[in-house]
């Protein structure tokens, strides 16, 4: 399949959740979230782990090529409003201060779907993109809060 | 400028074709995943609900805000449709009155995605039953049979639409796609 489309991030997700929010509803129905929930992550992982490794060669595996991908791909076209807190060769911590990937979801009245289809890609990302590097966030706007902290680091 | 398939398209800049390629990237790894799971047939059955849903409220709901008879939308639907797909289709018009249109698709670019994916049905989901959805807004004025599609497999699609009699002017809508 052609991966290259020339397309903002945002709308790329807004064209897959077209057709992933029926198809996860409807499994709700028949098999209960619980089940549902879990086959969803787990390919949802796996393709999130495909397109950061993608992305490192593109932008390069390291903190610099995460930042550019955070501002170019994320936040490109408006997606996103970024803060940068800091950035060493070791670590990158920035806030998402406003989210229109979450806005989506949340018009949808589909916040839960958005953590799914949407956040959790982040974590597995980060394993494709650099595996020796990782993610750890406390809160995000999709979830109620009122910013997302991404904060990336190198693993000890 | 909004376009009456806006809410398809999600994108107008977007083709038709890569928009549902974008779809089927992350619907077929889902689709595989749930058929490890529960079996082909049950995970087939399950995305074909799901889509067959999620399409004919969406096209009710398009056909709906259009104003006008009933052949009028499907015509206006019909009409937006074939813009963003005839780039896509190859087609031959055998016969169009105001009784009936027929047309057979004879290249489809979708089909060929779909075939070369190996996922047909899926393709069939999330193309070809766009035309009997839109054919849907005609209400009672406007059927649509296609006994065969390239999708599936045949050499091509067969379109034939049958219009009920009335007064005025013929629209102009037409399939342009299997």
């Amino acid at each position: 399949m052609s991966d290259e489309i020339a397309i903002g991030h945002l709308q790329k997700r807004k064209i897959e959740a077209r057709v992933l929010i029926p198809f996860i509803a409807t499994c709700r129905e028949k098999f209960g979230d619980g089940p549902t929930r879990e086959a969803v992550a787990t390919t949802i992982r796996a393709l999130a782990a495909e397109e950061g490794a993608k992305w490192a060669g593109s932008f390069g595996g390291d903190v610099a090529g995460l930042r550019a991908l955070a501002e170019t791909v994320w936040a490109g076209g408006g997606g996103m409003d970024i803060q940068v807190l800091d950035q060493t060769d070791d670590r990158l911590a920035f806030n998402v201060t406003r989210c229109r990937y979450a806005e989506f979801f949340k018009e949808l009245g589909l916040a839960d779907l958005g953590v799914l289809i949407h956040c959790s890609r982040d974590h597995a990302m980060v394993a494709g993109f650099n595996d020796d590097l990782e993610l750890t966030r406390s809160q995000t706007i999709m979830q109620g809060g009122s910013c997302c902290d991404f904060r990336f680091r190198r693993k000890d | 400028m909004a376009g009456v398939l806006d809410d398809y398209l999600v994108d107008p800049r977007l083709s038709l074709l890569d928009k549902t390629r974008i779809q089927a990237q992350v619907l077929v790894p889902v689709l595989r995943a749930l058929r490890a799971e529960l079996g082909k047939d049950q995970a087939d059955a399950i995305v074909r609900q799901a889509l067959r849903d999620w399409s004919k409220a969406l096209f009710a709901a398009i056909g709906e805000a259009i104003e006008g008879s009933p052949r009028h939308k499907w015509a206006t639907l019909q009409g937006a449709l074939n813009e963003v797909s005839a780039r896509e289709v190859e087609f031959e018009i055998k016969r169009h009155d105001e009784e009936a249109l027929d047309i057979d698709v004879t290249r489809c670019r979708f089909a060929e995605f779909f075939r070369a994916l190996d996922e047909p049905e899926l393709g069939a989901l999330l193309i070809c039953e766009t035309d009997v959805d839109i054919a849907s807004a005609g209400g009672g004025e406007v059927s649509l049979e296609r006994a065969q599609t390239i999708m599936r497999g045949a050499p091509s699609c067969t379109f034939r639409y049958k219009f009920a009699p009335r007064h005025g002017l013929p629209d102009r809508g037409r399939p342009a796609r299997s």
